[in-house]
């Protein structure tokens, strides 16, 4: 019997701990022990653990704490399989509905043991391709119609082979491993739960274009990602895959990891190589690209965490099997993280082609509380809103970017009803705006012009001409920017004005807050009809905006009030009512 | 060096395939917007002016980040290019926080150059501020003596210790060079009418006399001066200084004529059939009368009639008791004059309080001073007539009610509550009208003014002009009336010369959100004013009442000057190209940086409200003197240059290269000079080798009247402390700095030495021994 525990940042967050100790506890003197593994993306769930039993059955448990892991353990101990805490069957739909490439380890091996990676038939790949040569590799990868994951979508074989064409003695390979995207998790959950895919796609790279130094440019927020990567690099030597002459090979490599402060910028690849060489992280203009001159002005190739993730799968199984999965243009598959008002948030890894109703309903089991969805976000500060009569929209690269998103890294945020999409726009813009590196003018200013008509129009001050001066600054922005930062950041308002212009001008025109958001254009009120005097929202009230009598309706002093909704959260009755508009 | 064909616009072009592709237009002689980029320096890409469209690539490129390829082609304006330029100069406006002029010539009518006349007068080179002063203004110690002077409201020493008295350095500059004309144009063969001698007729035969243009002036009067000489009392403006400044006019070619009457010698039309051009500039010489019972009585008259009268050297006996209706700056003359005329009781009836009189805080003083009672919130509702005489004002008092249009209160009566103001003589002076019945075939406001365009002020008859007094609102200010002239001048100018108008200013851009915290740290200098004639020696006669500021004083006083406007406006890059796009910070308007001016470097100012983010500052610092000393700091909007741990400049490890300067494509980074203002003038550029050491760099010598005021090496590799500031400090010497100041000077002075002398060992030299070197 096995017990895997999910162990990745955001398990430990969620009590993971808690349910270590618990579950070392029980099991003390049995011969047994808590295997660590990664997040196995069930985030709605953690923390979480699988339990395989001796005939290899394997039963989730989820929202563990300290007394219920103990109980599973103990009943397990006994032979029983308890039901409690046990995942549904609708549940495990989630993984079911799924396809996994990049995270076939992810709760699967044991990210700080390189034998439990090659006991999962780790590094077959890379010794495959020392055998394959640069160019069968490189042969392969287009075969396999990879794209760059990290969100432009780049065809990765051009890349390489771009790198391979540049002439130079150093070359290098880097990660870009700077998940900076709100809403973005799933870098880091394969550098958490299996570091060793990644660094052996970095590796395939490096025999692809001819270098011998990998470097992971890491965000400094991924400590325990950090901590495992050292741990996998450490091990690679001393098993031999990595220094000189690998596997008997005349192949060298080495791995650095470099630690990024945390601008969202750096993830761009000209303003990450920046920060590598030690300067201030900003986008340089192409070209030169960094496959002609990159760090320390060598040839230089990078690929995002989820395509390297790709590359020892498509090594094994040949580029054939990658680009049977997916869509003419799109192959492969790619891994969403769901967030927001979805009744299963988590890491869901699908073949390209399918529709995004497909993942938030068929594997993510739809709306919070059964509200009605409003629309997706897809693609985080740079990407758009993708609205509810657009969500059979297939996902590959060219379908997505057809709506005004884009793939980007993945992110997908699920909006209710309750969303005011012109605070969710003012949200990313807020964002971009303060990430701007500030050195291109439509980018450093344009985003905070924007900005300042997206806050007065939530704020009620909005003019006749605000949405036109947004479209006119948010096609200006995208032309004129810099580099990609600059170039998708009006995304978001623009897919939201032209989705959701009815948002806009009732908040311009009408002073009205549809989603009752807004709390400038909002108040709250007491249904005198409802209301039965028991003082509870009075009590709650923290600036005494209530007063009444018991017994009898009490009112709400508006101008008193900070529309904070604790008393319309705390009435039983549902004598509190939120209003915007008219009648405020 | 391989060269390479690519076509510019359509135009074969041999070009460098080891220069960017901007450069290589630049170098075929065709302009393209840039900001950010020097050739000198690594391309940067910020700025987002330079898109050229190359065949074959479907979205605009940087050109300052292309490279060029045998066989491509290049298009460097299309009309969403243009449409791009546009909006990102406008969003870099948006975000200026600079003056380029400062409020005070923004705030004056005729737009005269404060800045650099106050600053020609706090480095002793009066001459030179009068030759300023006198290319907007005409009758500037008529003016400097009279004038409300609107600069001084919107002067930002006003936060501090009250604004710089500069109306009074003007009079002291104008006074001090009496006689200066600037030197007129050739004759172009063209003649001007002009009606009336006053501050706009003058004004307007001035400007067109500088030139070229013959200019008669018709003056109905004996006299030219308008309302200077014959509405505003002699203690105020003595009639000589008018005198030699109309001489001057005079002298330098305008001629007058007298006694000429419109609508009895001539009219509008006889002119226009007989000159290129007619000017009208008659003025508002009518008065209202007070309109109730009893105004029509002898011994009641206007402010403007007494004043006239006065003026013409008549000395009226006005009785005891004076009763004067009004609350302008005519009333407040005619309650002195009255006072200077032997009255006892003289009373100013106002119907509003002294908040909301029209006339100047100053005068309202002076008036009080020599005695003058004030009787507020009363409105005259019948004059008490005996025998044909007045002998009472009846007044109903009032209360201040609600504000009007004007966003004055309006007073309300209480109801009866009437007093009753004995007086021997009753002066109305509750405002001037046109005496429009003279006038022939121009078009009348309601108001009975000649109606006029606001811009070329011409009126309904194409090549007649007319302004001052007697245009669209009325009477105004002397100094509206002499901008008037000089704005009617210019367009008469344009009109002869077949040219569109021109507006009266270009576009600057205009701090406008000013925060006064940014003066805080300022050396407290108190506003000097002009000496004053005690009360008692003034009160029975017409003497001069304010004395010119001594030399010493107007010095001192024009040291407090805070250099508002950017020292850079003639040379500013941004500036030509928000003109030719028209490129309004009103087009994405919202918040401005706005960061204090760092002012603790010998040689340099760094003003980072200026700053636009090119970059180049912090290229120039490292590519160039390799100190590296410049750095942005911030992210996103807030993103700005500074120094390593944000010291001020001068404390920094500053080489003083000066190529940050140079670079700069705005004021953000500016030189000054060791004199005690820099003031702002047009620039004259020469060629000039420097032979300070072996390697004789060529030079960019800039000069003002003569004086280096910068060096620029021709090539920014060239930059050097001592090359770049040794002339200038030469030129520009104050031999009263402290000696911690002389010995900053050197250390600055020396900053790069030894990256072109090697064995120069500052310590060695003392600063005069590198100023005569």
């Amino acid at each position: 019997m096995r017990f895997l525990l999910g162990y990745g940042s955001c398990g430990i967050a969620s009590g993971a701990n808690d349910v270590l100790s618990s579950l070392e506890e029980v099991l003390t003197g049995t011969g047994l022990c808590v295997e660590k593994v990664g997040c196995n993306g069930l985030c709605f769930a953690e923390p979480v653990v699988e339990l395989i039993t001796d005939d290899g059955e394997s039963v989730i448990y989820g929202r563990l704490d300290r007394a219920s892991a103990k109980a599973l353990a103990e009943e397990a101990l006994k032979g029983n399989l308890s039901d409690k805490n046990r995942l549904t069957e609708e549940e495990l739909g989630f993984l079911k509905g799924q396809t996994r490439i990049v995270l076939s380890g992810c709760g699967k091996v044991n990210p700080e043991s390189i034998a439990s990676y090659m006991e999962n038939g780790g590094y077959t790949a890379l010794r495959k391709a020392l055998e394959m040569g640069a160019d069968g590799v490189i042969s392969e990868i287009e075969k396999s119609g990879l794209r760059g994951r990290g969100g432009a979508g780049f065809p990765t074989h051009i890349k390489w082979k771009s790198a391979r064409a540049s002439r130079s003695e150093e070359k290098y390979i880097v990660c870009n491993a700077d998940e900076g995207d709100p809403g973005a998790f799933m870098d880091r959950a394969v550098l958490e739960g299996d570091p060793h895919r990644v660094l052996e796609g970095m590796m395939i790279a490096g025999i692809a274009v001819g270098a011998s130094v990998g470097i992971i440019y890491v965000r400094a927020e991924y400590p325990l990602a950090v901590k495992r990567l050292n741990l996998a690099i450490k091990e690679m030597r001393r098993e031999g895959v990595l220094g000189e002459n690998i596997l008997g090979s005349d192949f060298s490599f080495d791995f650095r990891i470099m630690m990024g402060a945390g601008a969202f910028v750096c993830g761009e690849e000209t303003a990450l190589l920046a920060s590598l060489g030690g300067n201030r992280g900003m986008p340089v203009t192409k070209p030169p690209f960094p496959a002609q001159k990159g760090f320390r002005g060598k040839p230089t190739n990078i690929n995002n965490v989820e395509t390297f993730a790709n590359v020892p799968w498509i090594i094994e199984n040949g580029g054939e099997s990658f680009a049977g999965m997916g869509t003419q243009s799109s192959k492969g598959t790619k891994v969403f993280a769901l967030a927001g008002k979805v009744k299963r948030g988590g890491l869901v890894e699908v073949p390209m082609g399918l529709t995004i109703k497909d993942i938030v309903f068929g594997i993510c089991g739809g709306i919070k509380e059964d509200k009605c969805i409003k629309a997706v976000q897809m693609g985080g500060p740079s990407g758009g809103c993708i609205p509810e009569n657009m969500l059979d929209t297939i996902i590959d690269y060219e379908n997505i970017a057809r709506t005004g998103a884009i793939m980007g890294s993945g992110g997908m945020i699920v909006m209710d009803e309750d969303t005011c999409m012109v605070d969710m726009a003012k949200f990313f813009m807020d964002f971009t705006s303060k990430e701007s590196c500030g050195k291109c003018v439509p980018c450093r200013i344009g985003t905070t012009r924007m900005l300042e008509i997206l806050k007065r129009i939530c704020n009620g001050e909005g003019q006749i001409g605000d949405v036109e001066a947004l479209v006119e600054l948010g096609e200006g922005i995208k032309t004129g920017a810099l580099c990609g930062l600059g170039n998708s950041a009006p995304n978001p308002v623009l897919t939201t004005v032209k989705y959701f212009r009815n948002e806009y001008d009732a908040h311009i025109v009408d002073k009205c807050c549809p989603a009752k958001k807004c709390t400038s254009l909002i108040s709250f009120t007491i249904r005198e009809d409802m209301c039965k005097g028991c003082s509870l929202c009075s009590k709650k009230c923290p600036v005494g905006a209530i007063s009444g009598v018991v017994k009898s309706p009490f009112v709400i002093d508006s101008d008193k009030c900070i529309r904070c909704s604790q008393c319309l959260d705390s009435c039983k009755f549902g004598a509190i009512e939120k209003i915007s508009g008219e009648g405020m | 060096m391989s060269k390479v064909n690519i076509f510019i616009d359509g135009k074969e072009f041999l070009a460098d395939s080891e220069k960017t592709l901007l450069d290589n237009i630049l170098e075929s002689g065709k302009y393209i917007p840039h900001l950010c980029h020097n050739k000198e320096l690594e391309s940067y890409g910020g700025c987002g002016l330079c898109l050229v469209m190359v065949d074959g690539i479907n979205k605009p490129l940087r050109a300052c980040s292309t490279a060029v390829r045998e066989g491509m082609s290049v298009t460097t304006s299309t009309p969403a290019i243009e449409k791009s330029r546009k909006a990102t100069l406008s969003l870099i406006m948006s975000d200026h926080s600079g003056d380029c002029k400062a409020p005070c010539f923004m705030a004056c009518p005729t737009h005269q150059d404060v800045q650099a006349y106050v600053g020609l007068i706090a480095n002793g080179q009066v001459k030179e501020a009068v030759e300023v002063i006198k290319k907007d203004n005409p009758l500037p110690a008529s003016i400097g003596r009279v004038c409300p002077h609107p600069c001084e409201e919107k002067c930002r020493r006003k936060h501090l210790e009250g604004a710089v008295s500069i109306c009074a350095l003007k009079r002291y500059a104008a006074d001090s060079y009496i006689d200066y004309m600037p030197e007129c144009r050739a004759r172009i063969g063209k003649r001007i009418a002009v009606i009336g001698a006053g501050p706009a007729g003058l004004s307007c035969a001035y400007f067109l006399n500088l030139k070229g243009y013959e200019v008669t002036v018709f003056e109905a009067q004996e006299r030219a001066g308008g309302m200077l000489r014959y509405g505003i009392p002699a203690y105020r403006l003595p009639k000589d200084v008018l005198d030699k400044e109309i001489d001057a006019i005079v002298n330098a070619g305008v001629n007058i004529v007298y006694n000429k009457w419109l609508g009895k010698d001539f009219t509008v039309e006889s002119l226009k059939s007989e000159y290129d051009a007619v000017f009208v500039g008659i003025g508002a010489w009518s008065a209202w009368n007070l309109g109730c019972k009893g105004d029509d009585a002898q011994n009641v008259m206007s402010g403007i009639d007494l004043l006239y009268r006065v003026a013409n050297g008549e000395r009226p006996d006005l009785g005891k008791n004076v009763c004067v209706v009004g609350g302008g700056n005519t009333a407040i003359d005619a309650v002195r004059t009255a006072v200077r005329l032997g009255a006892e009781n003289v009373t100013l009836v106002y119907r509003r309080t002294e908040a909301e009189m029209p006339a100047e805080a100053e005068e309202i003083r002076d008036a009080k001073v020599e005695g003058v009672n004030f009787h507020f919130l009363a409105a005259p509702v019948e004059v008490e007539v005996c025998d044909g005489r007045a002998v009472a004002l009846k007044v109903q008092n009032m209360v201040l009610g609600e504000p009007d249009a004007s966003g004055r209160r309006s007073p309300v009566p209480v109801e009866g509550s009437i007093d009753s103001i004995p007086c021997d003589t009753i002066i109305s002076a509750i405002g001037q009208k046109v005496a429009s019945s003279h006038i022939d075939m121009l078009e009348l406001t309601r108001k009975q003014t000649i109606s006029v365009d606001e811009t070329s002020f011409m009126t309904s008859v194409e090549g007649v002009f007319a302004a001052g007094d007697v245009i669209n609102k009325g009477a105004d200010i002397a100094i509206r009336a002499i901008a008037g002239g000089k704005y009617a001048a210019i367009a008469i100018d344009s009109y002869l010369k077949g040219e569109a108008f021109k507006p009266h200013l270009p576009l600057y851009s205009v701090n406008d959100s000013f925060n006064p915290d940014v003066l805080q740290g300022t050396e407290q200098i108190n506003r000097c004013e002009a000496e004053m004639l005690p009360a008692q020696e003034r009160i029975n006669n017409f003497n001069q009442v304010a004395h010119t500021l001594s030399h010493d004083v107007a010095k001192t006083e024009a040291s407090r000057c805070l250099e508002c406007g950017c020292s850079s406006v003639y040379t500013c890059e941004l500036l030509p190209l928000a003109r030719d796009y028209g490129a309004f910070s009103s087009i994405y308007s919202g918040k401005k940086r706005s960061y204090p001016k760092d002012k603790s470097h010998p040689f340099i100012v760094r003003d980072n409200s200026k700053c636009i983010l090119c970059g180049q500052c912090v290229r120039a610092c490292k590519e160039i003197s390799h100190t590296e000393n410049l750095g942005l700091f911030g992210r996103g909007f807030a993103t700005q240059p500074v120094t390593a741990f944000s010291l001020p400049l001068g404390e920094s490890k500053c080489v003083s290269c000066g190529a940050c300067v140079i670079s700069c494509p705005t004021g953000a980074l500016s030189f000054k000079t060791p004199a005690v203002k820099n003031p702002p003038l047009p620039i004259e550029e020469s060629d000039f080798v420097c032979s300070l050491c072996g390697r004789k760099c060529a030079f960019k010598k800039r000069t003002i009247n003569g004086r280096t005021v910068a060096m620029l090496p021709e090539k920014l590799g060239n930059s050097c402390s001592l090359g770049m500031f040794q002339p200038v400090i030469r030129d520009n010497f104050n031999p009263d700095m402290s000696a911690g100041e002389k010995s900053l000077l050197l250390e600055h002075l020396c900053g790069s030495l030894e990256m072109y002398v090697g064995d120069a060992k500052p310590e060695e030299l003392s600063l005069e021994d590198i100023i005569n070197l």
